[in-house]
């Protein structure tokens, strides 16, 4: 049992290159397991845990950050277009439609576990490597846009055709009206929107950590899961709910003030 | 109703920019031709239902042509389903004409691309009937909104914006946003918005058929004050014929696409060709009796029941006079006579109406009494208690003959609404409408 938590251990830190500090971790434990394994795990680890800790939280944030960044703006663009070109839309072509739809139909079921796998060779071409942080973000952002494009969509597609159409009789330029009308006026569910991608980006990003990505996912799992560390497990966990709460609550407060429901 | 007159002071608050000229200038010229235009929504789907069944496409719009003069209130009514909101579309290409063409302000726009038709239609401005602001501006931002996109410059813009804010009465209201106005306010700032760019028409979609009928009023007026003082012409939609009534100076009645009949106001009003156009009619004029209003004053009457048209004539429309001398006749006359129902309407500042008598006395003087009044009079003779005239027959034998066949059964599976012009028509005239008359009871 002992020999498998140092292998399982020691394979997990050279993923996410510590090597350094993995053997000394993995000895320590060795020598605890058997009196109290869990009591000393928390008493002792903490003190080394503590900035794998805080570089997990570092890694999550720039992970989701640059994916909604890169992923939700590009998400916002497929899904203007997926919302002119629908039939009757302002810009209404059926191919074009049919085509993004299709591709976001095929991305957007596929497990993002096995997705990361099958982009490999894909990332590895466009980053240069199929490992590490970088190297997760390139799959993140994809499945973000097709995510994000689909929400777009959907929140649009609710907006009053009324205000469309005013804008027209005013002799607007169509592309005028999607920024200066269609946005606006839709922008607070498309906050809350996002907000909800936050959430799911951020669940793509603990996934990640099976690449060598790193965040809190893979802190999660290698610190807590697999050496049967409740604290760390439980550490990364709330740190995700907390990032969710204050996500969500700025967003509601956004989108709230945008509503001027007076 | 005195159109013609307007207060100097009301003409001179006008907005800056708008001919100085601006009082009751009815030139002729036409400013939007419409000819033979048809529309066939042509959804693939339903195209090739239709093609498999051999059928043609319903069209929304069926070979309409009706020219609109610069400077009047041209108005549109018709059920919903009507095809009157596809053709007022048409005047500004949000929808294009399947055939036919579409002349504005001199310009053939049939086939203009949206680049080019910008100019247009900041010409052509447009309310209405959900108000269709936006929401995350202000009312003062939305008024401006159409001045921002045609790059006017702040200061010009911002007087432009307090202009219309003043002549539409909301300058209190600038700062609010449009969910802390009401329905009327709102429709305020869709007329204010619709007029920033100096347009020469506006385009009413039933932009008051969402409101109450004291704010339809003031709506109205505002609409008619647009007309008068700043000379747009109007184009106003409707399936409420009190609108109509209120302030269009000529009418177009469309019925499953088609245009069914246009005229004057009081000529239509006054000589209906149409059974669409008399049921429009009935929802607003009182005075003609229905069917249960006859079969009552039977029950309670014995005499001779009879219904007289008043109608003022107007000769260059050949519009003839009806029961103008009534009351001379009726004191000249050797019978007796009590009067049971009726009501006058103004219409376009003529009187229009029909009032209801029982005659009585002896039967040849009464039998000239009826003769006598026929010869200036448009009559209707019900008859009497004990040899009642049915009431179809008795429609059928006078000038209400057009008016009888019942619009209501002959649209029967057309999918229109025709209770419509019922439920949302303005208090003074809500009620239940019969085909060929109203149950106000007795007004007299």
């Amino acid at each position: 049992m002992s020999a498998f938590i140092q292998v399982a251990a020691a394979s997990h830190f050279a993923a996410a290159s510590a090597t350094s500090f993995a053997a000394a971790s993995a000895t320590h434990h060795t020598a605890a397991f058997g009196s109290d394994a869990t009591t000393l795990a928390i008493h002792q680890d903490w003190a080394v845990l503590k900035p794998l800790f805080v570089s997990a939280i570092w890694q999550t944030l720039i992970m989701v950050v640059i994916t909604l960044l890169i992923g939700g703006l590009l998400g916002l663009v497929v899904g203007v277009v997926l919302w002119g070109t629908r039939p009757g839309g302002l810009f209404a072509n059926r191919i074009v439609y049919r085509i993004l739809d299709v591709i976001i139909n095929i991305i957007r079921p596929i497990p993002f576990i096995i997705f990361l796998a099958a982009m490999q060779p894909l990332t590895t071409l466009v980053i240069g490597t199929s490992i590490g942080t970088t190297a997760a973000i390139f799959p993140m952002v994809i499945m973000c846009t097709m995510a994000t494009a689909r929400l777009v969509e959907q929140n649009l597609v609710t907006t009053d055709p009324g205000i469309i159409e005013a804008a027209r009789s005013m002799g607007v330029p169509r592309l005028q009206i999607i920024t200066t009308v269609l946005i606006p006026e839709s922008l607070a569910p498309l906050i809350l929107a996002y907000a909800f991608l936050f959430i799911g980006v951020l669940d793509m990003s603990a996934m990640a950590g099976y690449i060598g990505g790193g965040g809190l996912g893979n802190f999660a799992i290698c610190y807590g899961y697999q050496k049967f560390d409740e604290t760390a497990t439980w550490a990364a966990v709330i740190v995700m709910i907390v990032l969710v709460q204050v996500v969500q609550y700025v967003a509601n407060a956004i989108s709230r003030r945008l509503l001027h429901r007076g | 109703m005195s159109e013609q007159t307007q207060s100097p002071q009301a003409a001179s608050s006008q907005p800056e920019g708008a001919p100085a000229d601006a009082g009751v200038k009815q030139s002729h010229e036409t400013i939007i031709r419409l000819s033979h235009v048809t529309k066939v929504f042509a959804d693939p789907r339903t195209a090739r239902k239709a093609a498999k069944q051999g059928k043609p496409l319903p069209k929304a719009v069926d070979d309409v042509s009706v020219d609109i003069a610069e400077g009047e209130i041209f108005g549109i009514i018709g059920y919903s389903g009507a095809g009157k909101s596809t053709l007022v579309r048409m005047i500004n290409a949000l929808e294009r004409p399947t055939s036919g063409t579409v002349e504005v302000m001199g310009q053939d726009i049939t086939n203009l691309s949206e680049g080019k038709l910008r100019p247009i239609r900041q010409k052509i401005g447009m309310v209405f009937q959900q108000f269709n602001l936006f929401e995350s501006r202000t009312v003062a931002g939305n008024i401006a909104y159409p001045l921002v996109r045609d790059h006017w410059r702040a200061d010009y813009r911002d007087r432009r914006v307090a202009e219309l804010l003043e002549f539409v009465g909301l300058t209190e209201h600038a700062n609010k946003y449009p969910s802390q106005l009401s329905g009327g306010q709102k429709q305020r700032v869709g007329i204010a918005r619709a007029l920033a760019t100096h347009p020469r028409i506006l385009l009413a979609d039933e932009a008051t058929s969402a409101l109450d009928p004291e704010t339809t009023k003031d709506v109205l007026d505002l609409l008619r004050r647009v007309n008068r003082q700043l000379s747009v012409t109007v184009v106003l939609i409707t399936h409420q014929m009190d609108v109509i009534k209120r302030i269009a100076d000529r009418v177009l009645v469309m019925s499953h696409g088609k245009a069914v009949e246009e005229n004057d106001l009081f000529s239509l009003f006054a000589n209906p060709q149409s059974p669409v156009t008399s049921h429009f009619i009935s929802t607003v004029l009182d005075g003609a009796p229905s069917r249960e209003t006859v079969a009552d004053l039977h029950r309670h009457y014995d005499g001779r029941i009879i219904t007289v048209v008043l109608r003022e004539p107007v000769p260059e429309r050949g519009i003839t006079p009806s029961g103008q001398h009534i009351s001379k006749l009726i004191a000249s006359s050797p019978v007796t006579t009590s009067l049971l129902n009726g009501g006058v309407n103004d219409v376009a500042g003529h009187a229009l109406g029909a009032i209801t008598y029982e005659i009585t006395g002896e039967s040849a003087n009464v039998e000239n009494f009826i003769t006598a009044l026929r010869s200036d009079s448009d009559i209707v003779d019900f008859g009497t208690a004990s040899a009642p005239v049915d009431y179809e027959k008795a429609l059928r034998a006078s000038v209400f003959s057009n008016v009888l066949d019942d619009p209501l059964a002959s649209r029967s599976g057309s999918g229109d609404a025709p209770n419509e012009t019922d439920t949302e028509t303005s208090a003074e005239t809500s009620k239940t409408t019969d085909a060929n008359g109203d149950d106000k009871e007795a007004q007299a």
